[in-house]
Protein backbone atom coordinates (compact mmCIF):
# COMPACT_ATOMS: atom_id res chain seq x y z
CA UNK A 1 0.00 0.00 0.00
CA UNK A 2 2.77 2.35 0.99
CA UNK A 3 4.74 1.60 -2.16
CA UNK A 4 1.62 2.22 -4.25
CA UNK A 5 1.31 5.58 -2.56
CA UNK A 6 5.02 6.28 -3.10
CA UNK A 7 4.49 5.55 -6.76
CA UNK A 8 1.62 8.01 -7.09
CA UNK A 9 3.64 10.70 -5.28
CA UNK A 10 6.38 10.09 -7.81
CA UNK A 11 3.89 10.49 -10.65
CA UNK A 12 2.67 13.81 -9.22
CA UNK A 13 6.23 14.92 -8.88
CA UNK A 14 7.00 14.12 -12.53
CA UNK A 15 3.92 16.02 -13.62
CA UNK A 16 4.95 19.04 -11.58
CA UNK A 17 8.42 18.78 -13.03
CA UNK A 18 6.93 18.82 -16.54
CA UNK A 19 4.90 21.92 -15.72
CA UNK A 20 7.96 23.71 -14.33
CA UNK A 21 10.02 22.91 -17.41
CA UNK A 22 7.29 24.00 -19.80
CA UNK A 23 6.78 27.26 -17.92
CA UNK A 24 10.49 27.89 -18.07
CA UNK A 25 10.62 27.11 -21.77
CA UNK A 26 7.84 29.59 -22.37
CA UNK A 27 9.73 32.09 -20.22
CA UNK A 28 6.84 32.56 -17.84
CA UNK A 29 8.61 31.34 -14.72
CA UNK A 30 12.03 29.92 -13.90
CA UNK A 31 12.79 27.01 -11.60
CA UNK A 32 15.26 29.14 -9.69
CA UNK A 33 12.36 31.50 -8.91
CA UNK A 34 10.55 28.54 -7.42
CA UNK A 35 13.66 27.46 -5.50
CA UNK A 36 14.13 30.90 -4.03
CA UNK A 37 10.47 31.65 -3.41
CA UNK A 38 10.08 33.00 0.11
CA UNK A 39 6.57 32.73 1.46
CA UNK A 40 5.22 35.73 3.34
CA UNK A 41 3.83 35.09 6.81
CA UNK A 42 0.33 35.17 5.30
CA UNK A 43 1.29 32.44 2.86
CA UNK A 44 3.00 30.46 5.63
CA UNK A 45 -0.15 30.68 7.70
CA UNK A 46 -2.33 29.61 4.77
CA UNK A 47 -0.08 26.64 4.10
CA UNK A 48 -0.13 25.66 7.77
CA UNK A 49 -3.93 25.79 7.73
CA UNK A 50 -4.00 23.62 4.59
CA UNK A 51 -1.69 21.12 6.23
CA UNK A 52 -3.98 20.88 9.21
CA UNK A 53 -6.90 19.99 6.94
CA UNK A 54 -4.64 17.58 5.09
CA UNK A 55 -3.64 15.88 8.32
CA UNK A 56 -7.31 15.72 9.33
CA UNK A 57 -7.83 13.61 6.22
CA UNK A 58 -4.74 11.45 6.61
CA UNK A 59 -5.26 10.89 10.32
CA UNK A 60 -9.05 10.66 10.14
CA UNK A 61 -8.93 7.33 11.92
CA UNK A 62 -7.54 9.05 15.01
CA UNK A 63 -10.62 11.26 15.19
CA UNK A 64 -12.84 8.22 14.69
CA UNK A 65 -11.16 6.49 17.62
CA UNK A 66 -11.42 9.58 19.75
CA UNK A 67 -15.12 10.08 19.02
CA UNK A 68 -15.73 6.47 19.95
CA UNK A 69 -13.90 6.97 23.22
CA UNK A 70 -15.76 10.19 24.00
CA UNK A 71 -19.17 8.66 23.38
CA UNK A 72 -18.39 5.30 24.97
CA UNK A 73 -19.10 3.76 21.57
CA UNK A 74 -16.47 1.13 22.03
CA UNK A 75 -18.27 -2.15 21.67
CA UNK A 76 -16.75 -4.26 18.94
CA UNK A 77 -18.88 -4.55 15.82
CA UNK A 78 -18.76 -8.31 16.20
CA UNK A 79 -21.12 -7.98 19.13
CA UNK A 80 -23.77 -6.47 16.86
CA UNK A 81 -23.38 -9.36 14.42
CA UNK A 82 -23.58 -11.85 17.25
CA UNK A 83 -26.70 -10.12 18.55
CA UNK A 84 -28.38 -10.37 15.14
CA UNK A 85 -27.35 -14.00 14.67
CA UNK A 86 -28.73 -14.82 18.07
CA UNK A 87 -32.05 -13.23 17.13
CA UNK A 88 -31.76 -10.98 20.10
CA UNK A 89 -32.81 -7.47 21.09
CA UNK A 90 -31.16 -5.84 18.10
CA UNK A 91 -33.69 -7.22 15.65
CA UNK A 92 -36.62 -6.61 17.95
CA UNK A 93 -35.85 -2.92 18.04
CA UNK A 94 -36.60 -2.57 14.30
CA UNK B 1 -10.79 21.32 17.87
CA UNK B 2 -7.97 23.11 16.14
CA UNK B 3 -6.51 26.30 17.44
CA UNK B 4 -5.09 29.13 15.43
CA UNK B 5 -1.62 28.09 14.48
CA UNK B 6 0.79 30.86 15.14
CA UNK B 7 4.05 30.24 13.43
CA UNK B 8 7.04 32.35 14.20
CA UNK B 9 9.78 31.97 11.69
CA UNK B 10 13.22 31.16 12.97
CA UNK B 11 15.63 34.06 12.65
CA UNK B 12 18.31 33.09 10.18
CA UNK B 13 21.97 33.82 10.65
CA UNK B 14 25.14 33.10 8.74
CA UNK B 15 25.64 29.55 10.00
CA UNK B 16 22.05 28.33 10.17
CA UNK B 17 21.78 25.82 7.33
CA UNK B 18 19.74 27.23 4.45
CA UNK B 19 17.23 24.65 3.17
CA UNK B 20 16.14 24.27 -0.43
CA UNK B 21 12.50 24.90 -1.27
CA UNK B 22 11.60 21.27 -0.79
CA UNK B 23 13.81 20.71 2.28
CA UNK B 24 12.01 23.60 3.94
CA UNK B 25 8.65 22.17 2.88
CA UNK B 26 9.62 18.87 4.52
CA UNK B 27 10.52 20.64 7.76
CA UNK B 28 7.30 22.62 7.70
CA UNK B 29 5.38 19.39 7.27
CA UNK B 30 7.01 18.04 10.43
CA UNK B 31 6.10 21.22 12.30
CA UNK B 32 2.48 20.94 11.19
CA UNK B 33 2.47 17.26 12.06
CA UNK B 34 3.73 17.94 15.57
CA UNK B 35 1.22 20.76 16.06
CA UNK B 36 -1.51 18.41 14.89
CA UNK B 37 -0.50 15.84 17.49
CA UNK B 38 -0.60 18.44 20.23
CA UNK B 39 -3.99 19.87 19.33
CA UNK B 40 -5.85 16.90 17.88
CA UNK B 41 -4.37 13.66 19.15
CA UNK B 42 -2.62 14.08 22.50
CA UNK B 43 -5.80 14.92 24.43
CA UNK B 44 -7.41 11.67 23.32
CA UNK B 45 -5.13 9.75 25.65
CA UNK B 46 -6.79 11.33 28.65
CA UNK B 47 -10.20 10.54 27.21
CA UNK B 48 -9.26 6.90 26.66
CA UNK B 49 -7.81 6.73 30.15
CA UNK B 50 -10.86 8.20 31.89
CA UNK B 51 -13.43 6.30 29.87
CA UNK B 52 -11.78 2.98 29.19
CA UNK B 53 -8.42 2.24 30.73
CA UNK B 54 -9.01 3.50 34.28
CA UNK B 55 -12.47 1.92 34.65
CA UNK B 56 -11.03 -1.39 33.48
CA UNK B 57 -8.25 -1.12 36.05
CA UNK B 58 -10.75 -0.22 38.74
CA UNK B 59 -12.89 -3.20 37.87
CA UNK B 60 -9.88 -5.51 38.15
CA UNK B 61 -8.16 -4.06 41.21
CA UNK B 62 -11.08 -2.38 43.00
CA UNK B 63 -9.15 0.91 43.05
CA UNK B 64 -7.68 3.53 40.77
CA UNK B 65 -4.02 3.30 39.71
CA UNK B 66 -1.77 4.48 42.52
CA UNK B 67 1.15 5.81 40.55
CA UNK B 68 2.48 6.43 37.05
CA UNK B 69 3.88 2.89 36.79
CA UNK B 70 0.45 1.37 37.22
CA UNK B 71 -1.00 3.88 34.75
CA UNK B 72 1.71 2.88 32.33
CA UNK B 73 1.07 -0.86 32.65
CA UNK B 74 -2.57 -0.19 31.85
CA UNK B 75 -2.02 2.31 29.04
CA UNK B 76 0.70 0.58 27.04
CA UNK B 77 -1.74 -2.02 25.73
CA UNK B 78 -4.34 0.58 24.76
CA UNK B 79 -4.52 0.86 20.96
CA UNK B 80 -5.15 4.61 20.99
CA UNK B 81 -2.14 5.31 23.16
CA UNK B 82 -0.01 3.00 21.06
CA UNK B 83 -1.09 4.86 17.92
CA UNK B 84 -0.35 8.23 19.54
CA UNK B 85 3.02 7.00 20.72
CA UNK B 86 3.97 5.66 17.29
CA UNK B 87 2.87 8.88 15.61
CA UNK B 88 4.91 10.95 18.05
CA UNK B 89 8.02 8.82 17.74
CA UNK B 90 7.70 8.97 13.95
CA UNK B 91 7.49 12.76 14.12
CA UNK B 92 10.75 12.81 16.09
CA UNK B 93 12.58 10.69 13.55
CA UNK B 94 11.17 12.71 10.65
CA UNK B 95 12.17 15.91 12.39
CA UNK B 96 15.83 14.97 12.75
CA UNK B 97 15.93 13.59 9.24
CA UNK B 98 14.47 16.81 7.82
CA UNK B 99 17.10 18.84 9.68
CA UNK B 100 19.99 16.63 8.61
CA UNK B 101 19.37 16.87 4.87
CA UNK B 102 20.30 20.55 4.37
CA UNK B 103 23.36 20.03 6.58
CA UNK B 104 24.60 16.94 4.74
CA UNK B 105 24.19 18.70 1.43
CA UNK B 106 26.41 21.63 2.40
CA UNK B 107 28.61 20.16 5.12
CA UNK B 108 32.00 21.44 4.04
CA UNK B 109 30.71 24.96 3.23
CA UNK B 110 28.94 25.17 6.58
CA UNK B 111 31.93 23.87 8.51
CA UNK B 112 34.02 26.48 6.72
CA UNK B 113 31.60 29.23 7.70
CA UNK B 114 31.77 28.08 11.32
CA UNK B 115 35.56 28.29 11.55
CA UNK B 116 36.47 30.80 14.26
CA UNK B 117 37.93 34.11 13.17
CA UNK B 118 41.17 35.56 14.55
CA UNK B 119 40.88 36.53 18.19
CA UNK B 120 41.20 40.24 17.43
CA UNK B 121 38.06 40.11 15.29
CA UNK B 122 35.80 38.26 17.70
CA UNK B 123 33.41 39.53 20.35
CA UNK B 124 33.43 36.45 22.53
CA UNK B 125 35.72 33.43 22.57
CA UNK B 126 35.90 29.69 22.06
CA UNK B 127 38.17 27.33 23.97
CA UNK B 128 38.03 23.63 23.15
CA UNK B 129 39.68 20.84 25.11
CA UNK B 130 40.38 17.74 23.01
CA UNK B 131 41.52 15.93 26.16
CA UNK B 132 38.11 16.20 27.81
CA UNK B 133 36.35 12.87 27.68
CA UNK B 134 32.70 12.87 26.72
CA UNK B 135 30.73 11.31 29.58
CA UNK B 136 28.99 7.99 29.14
CA UNK B 137 25.61 9.62 29.66
CA UNK B 138 26.20 11.30 26.30
CA UNK B 139 27.70 8.44 24.36
CA UNK B 140 25.42 5.63 25.54
CA UNK B 141 22.47 6.60 23.34
CA UNK B 142 21.59 8.99 20.53
CA UNK B 143 20.11 11.48 22.91
CA UNK B 144 16.49 12.51 22.05
CA UNK B 145 16.91 10.44 18.87
CA UNK B 146 19.31 12.93 17.30
CA UNK B 147 21.59 10.70 15.20
CA UNK B 148 25.05 10.85 16.78
CA UNK B 149 23.81 12.98 19.64
CA UNK B 150 25.69 16.14 20.56
CA UNK B 151 29.23 14.86 20.45
CA UNK B 152 29.68 12.92 17.19
CA UNK B 153 31.90 14.38 14.51
CA UNK B 154 31.36 13.53 10.84
CA UNK B 155 34.22 15.64 9.48
CA UNK B 156 37.33 17.36 10.82
CA UNK B 157 36.39 20.22 13.16
CA UNK B 158 32.79 19.32 12.64
CA UNK B 159 29.93 21.50 13.87
CA UNK B 160 27.11 19.58 12.20
CA UNK B 161 25.42 18.40 15.44
CA UNK B 162 24.97 22.08 16.30
CA UNK B 163 23.63 22.88 12.84
CA UNK B 164 21.11 20.06 13.04
CA UNK B 165 20.16 20.95 16.62
CA UNK B 166 19.58 24.69 16.02
CA UNK B 167 16.93 23.99 13.38
CA UNK B 168 15.66 20.88 15.17
CA UNK B 169 14.95 22.71 18.40
CA UNK B 170 12.87 25.31 16.55
CA UNK B 171 10.74 22.66 14.92
CA UNK B 172 10.53 20.59 18.11
CA UNK B 173 9.22 23.57 20.04
CA UNK B 174 6.97 24.45 17.08
CA UNK B 175 8.25 27.99 17.24
CA UNK B 176 7.03 28.38 20.82
CA UNK B 177 10.50 29.13 22.14
CA UNK B 178 10.60 32.24 19.98
CA UNK B 179 12.46 33.12 16.78
CA UNK B 180 15.82 32.72 18.55
CA UNK B 181 14.83 29.56 20.48
CA UNK B 182 15.75 31.54 23.57
CA UNK B 183 12.62 31.25 25.68
CA UNK B 184 14.15 29.31 28.56
CA UNK B 185 16.87 31.90 29.16
CA UNK B 186 14.46 34.75 28.49
CA UNK B 187 11.98 33.30 31.02
CA UNK B 188 14.59 33.08 33.77
CA UNK B 189 15.66 36.64 32.97
CA UNK B 190 12.03 37.78 33.20
CA UNK B 191 11.62 35.97 36.53
CA UNK B 192 14.79 37.57 37.91
CA UNK B 193 13.61 41.02 36.83
CA UNK B 194 10.25 40.47 38.54
CA UNK B 195 11.49 38.79 41.73
CA UNK B 196 15.00 40.13 42.20
CA UNK B 197 14.96 43.44 40.31
CA UNK B 198 18.06 44.76 42.03
CA UNK B 199 20.14 41.65 41.30
CA UNK B 200 22.84 42.67 38.84
CA UNK B 201 25.15 39.70 38.26
CA UNK B 202 28.63 40.53 37.03
CA UNK B 203 29.69 37.06 35.99
CA UNK B 204 27.23 34.52 34.61
CA UNK B 205 27.73 30.87 33.68
CA UNK B 206 25.41 28.75 31.51
CA UNK B 207 25.91 25.01 32.03
CA UNK B 208 25.36 22.61 29.12
CA UNK B 209 24.79 25.50 26.73
CA UNK B 210 24.48 23.43 23.51
CA UNK B 211 24.21 26.07 20.73
CA UNK B 212 23.97 28.98 23.15
CA UNK B 213 20.35 29.70 22.33
CA UNK B 214 19.40 30.14 25.99
CA UNK B 215 22.60 31.99 26.85
CA UNK B 216 22.02 35.06 24.70
CA UNK B 217 19.18 36.55 26.83
CA UNK B 218 21.56 36.95 29.78
CA UNK B 219 23.99 38.95 27.65
CA UNK B 220 21.15 41.19 26.50
CA UNK B 221 19.62 41.57 29.98
CA UNK B 222 22.89 42.20 31.83
CA UNK B 223 25.12 44.09 29.39
CA UNK B 224 27.68 44.83 32.11
CA UNK B 225 28.17 41.15 32.89
CA UNK B 226 30.75 38.72 31.56
CA UNK B 227 28.90 35.68 30.26
CA UNK B 228 30.44 32.22 30.06
CA UNK B 229 28.92 29.06 28.66
CA UNK B 230 30.17 25.49 28.76
CA UNK B 231 29.34 22.15 27.21
CA UNK B 232 31.13 18.81 26.90
CA UNK B 233 30.47 18.60 23.16
CA UNK B 234 32.96 20.31 20.85
CA UNK B 235 30.71 20.30 17.75
CA UNK B 236 27.99 22.20 19.64
CA UNK B 237 30.49 24.76 20.93
CA UNK B 238 32.02 25.40 17.51
CA UNK B 239 28.57 26.15 16.17
CA UNK B 240 27.51 28.12 19.26
CA UNK B 241 30.48 30.46 18.96
CA UNK B 242 29.90 31.13 15.26
CA UNK B 243 26.19 31.67 15.89
CA UNK B 244 26.78 34.11 18.75
CA UNK B 245 29.36 36.05 16.74
CA UNK B 246 26.98 36.40 13.82
CA UNK B 247 24.16 37.54 16.10
CA UNK B 248 26.49 40.04 17.79
CA UNK B 249 26.20 38.42 21.22
CA UNK B 250 29.37 38.30 23.36
CA UNK B 251 29.77 34.91 25.04
CA UNK B 252 32.86 33.03 26.19
CA UNK B 253 32.38 29.40 25.25
CA UNK B 254 34.57 26.59 26.58
CA UNK B 255 34.53 22.83 26.49
CA UNK B 256 34.09 21.73 30.09
CA UNK B 257 32.09 19.27 32.14
CA UNK B 258 29.69 21.02 34.53
CA UNK B 259 30.48 18.36 37.15
CA UNK B 260 33.98 19.73 37.49
CA UNK B 261 35.06 22.93 35.79
CA UNK B 262 38.37 24.74 35.86
CA UNK B 263 36.90 28.07 37.00
CA UNK B 264 38.05 29.54 40.30
CA UNK B 265 35.94 29.11 43.42
CA UNK B 266 33.49 31.91 44.10
CA UNK B 267 33.90 33.40 40.65
CA UNK B 268 30.29 33.61 39.47
CA UNK B 269 27.21 35.29 40.88
CA UNK B 270 24.68 33.62 38.60
CA UNK B 271 24.83 30.04 37.32
CA UNK B 272 22.05 28.72 35.12
CA UNK B 273 21.11 25.66 33.15
CA UNK B 274 18.29 24.96 30.71
CA UNK B 275 16.90 21.43 30.35
CA UNK B 276 20.31 20.10 31.30
CA UNK B 277 19.36 18.07 34.32
CA UNK B 278 17.18 15.49 32.56
CA UNK B 279 20.02 14.60 30.19
CA UNK B 280 22.45 13.55 32.81
CA UNK B 281 22.77 10.94 35.54
CA UNK B 282 21.69 11.45 39.14
CA UNK B 283 25.28 11.20 40.27
CA UNK B 284 26.26 13.86 37.75
CA UNK B 285 23.40 16.13 38.88
CA UNK B 286 24.73 16.01 42.44
CA UNK B 287 28.22 16.80 41.19
CA UNK B 288 26.86 19.68 39.15
CA UNK B 289 25.05 21.22 42.13
CA UNK B 290 28.14 20.75 44.27
CA UNK B 291 30.20 22.50 41.60
CA UNK B 292 27.64 25.31 41.47
CA UNK B 293 28.11 25.83 45.19
CA UNK B 294 31.85 26.01 44.78
CA UNK B 295 31.67 28.43 41.89
CA UNK B 296 29.14 30.84 43.39
CA UNK B 297 30.01 33.95 45.34
CA UNK B 298 28.09 34.38 48.60
CA UNK B 299 24.63 35.66 47.68
CA UNK B 300 24.92 34.21 44.19
CA UNK B 301 22.06 32.30 42.56
CA UNK B 302 21.91 29.01 40.79
CA UNK B 303 18.78 28.46 38.69
CA UNK B 304 18.03 25.31 36.72
CA UNK B 305 15.14 25.36 34.25
CA UNK B 306 13.44 22.07 33.47
CA UNK B 307 10.17 20.41 32.70
CA UNK B 308 8.16 19.97 35.90
CA UNK B 309 9.00 17.25 38.46
CA UNK B 310 6.51 14.45 39.00
CA UNK B 311 6.06 15.23 42.69
CA UNK B 312 2.44 16.17 43.33
CA UNK B 313 1.44 15.45 39.76
CA UNK B 314 -1.59 13.37 38.90
CA UNK B 315 -0.28 9.85 38.02
CA UNK B 316 -1.74 10.08 34.52
CA UNK B 317 -0.06 13.43 33.83
CA UNK B 318 3.23 12.10 35.18
CA UNK B 319 2.88 9.05 32.94
CA UNK B 320 2.29 11.21 29.85
CA UNK B 321 5.20 13.51 30.69
CA UNK B 322 7.36 10.42 31.06
CA UNK B 323 6.87 9.42 27.41
CA UNK B 324 10.36 10.59 26.54
CA UNK B 325 12.10 8.17 28.88
CA UNK B 326 11.08 5.08 26.97
CA UNK B 327 10.26 6.48 23.55
CA UNK B 328 12.61 9.36 22.84
CA UNK B 329 16.04 8.12 23.96
CA UNK B 330 15.97 10.11 27.19
CA UNK B 331 17.09 7.41 29.62
CA UNK B 332 17.67 9.83 32.51
CA UNK B 333 14.36 11.66 32.18
CA UNK B 334 12.39 9.49 34.59
CA UNK B 335 14.87 9.57 37.45
CA UNK B 336 15.68 13.25 37.02
CA UNK B 337 12.00 14.14 37.39
CA UNK B 338 11.88 12.40 40.74
CA UNK B 339 15.16 13.52 42.18
CA UNK B 340 14.95 14.69 45.77
CA UNK B 341 15.57 18.41 45.34
CA UNK B 342 15.92 19.05 49.08
CA UNK B 343 18.62 16.41 49.36
CA UNK B 344 20.22 17.82 46.22
CA UNK B 345 20.62 21.18 47.91
CA UNK B 346 21.55 19.94 51.37
CA UNK B 347 24.11 17.33 50.32
CA UNK B 348 25.96 19.83 48.19
CA UNK B 349 26.48 22.75 50.47
CA UNK B 350 23.28 24.71 49.97
CA UNK B 351 20.81 25.66 52.69
CA UNK B 352 17.28 24.33 52.25
CA UNK B 353 16.03 27.79 53.27
CA UNK B 354 17.41 29.39 50.17
CA UNK B 355 15.86 26.76 47.93
CA UNK B 356 13.08 27.65 45.53
CA UNK B 357 10.96 25.53 43.19
CA UNK B 358 8.56 27.40 41.00
CA UNK B 359 6.63 27.34 37.77
CA UNK B 360 7.64 30.49 35.95
CA UNK B 361 5.84 32.02 32.97
CA UNK B 362 7.29 31.67 29.51
CA UNK B 363 8.63 35.04 28.39
CA UNK B 364 7.64 34.24 24.83
CA UNK B 365 4.07 33.39 25.81
CA UNK B 366 3.80 36.54 27.88
CA UNK B 367 4.95 38.61 24.92
CA UNK B 368 2.64 36.73 22.54
CA UNK B 369 -0.31 37.28 24.84
CA UNK B 370 0.43 40.97 24.78
CA UNK B 371 0.65 40.90 21.00
CA UNK B 372 -2.34 38.75 20.19
CA UNK B 373 -4.30 38.87 23.44
CA UNK B 374 -4.53 35.10 23.20
CA UNK B 375 -2.62 32.70 25.43
CA UNK B 376 -1.12 30.17 23.06
CA UNK B 377 -0.75 26.69 24.50
CA UNK B 378 2.70 25.21 24.52
CA UNK B 379 3.69 21.67 23.73
CA UNK B 380 3.24 18.58 25.86
CA UNK B 381 5.01 19.49 29.02
CA UNK B 382 5.27 23.25 28.93
CA UNK B 383 1.96 24.92 28.36
CA UNK B 384 3.62 28.31 28.63
CA UNK B 385 5.47 27.61 31.86
CA UNK B 386 8.93 26.41 32.89
CA UNK B 387 9.87 24.78 36.14
CA UNK B 388 12.87 26.21 37.95
CA UNK B 389 14.80 24.75 40.84
CA UNK B 390 17.36 26.96 42.44
CA UNK B 391 19.14 28.14 45.50
CA UNK B 392 21.21 31.00 46.74
CA UNK B 393 24.58 30.66 48.36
Amino acid sequence: MLMGLAGEVSVSRDRLDSIERLLENKQLLTRSEIESYEPTSTVTAERAAWRETFLDEVLRIVQVELEAAETDDTQPYEEAIAAVENNSQLEKED
Amino acid sequence: MSETTNFTDQVTHAVLPCPTHDEFARQEFVRSYKQYLVHNVHGGNRTRYERGVKPAFDKKHKRAPNNRFEVRDAMVTDPYYRMFSTLLRTSQEMMWSSCQKPVERQLSQLNNAVKPKAAAKTLGSLKLDPALSVPRYHTAVDIHCQPGGYHSEFATDDASPGMVYDRGVHIYAMGQMGPYNDDMGASIVLWLKNHHPSFKPKRILDLGCAVGHSTAPYVQAFPEAEVHAIDVAAPMLRYAHARAEDLGVKIHFSQQNAEQTNYASGSFDLIVSHILLHETSEKAIHNIVKECHRLLKPGGFMIHAETPPYKGMDPFDAFMLDWDTRNNNEPFWSRSHEIDLDALSEKNGFDSEGQFEEMIPSAFQVAEAKRSEVFQGGDFGGGGLWFVYGNVK
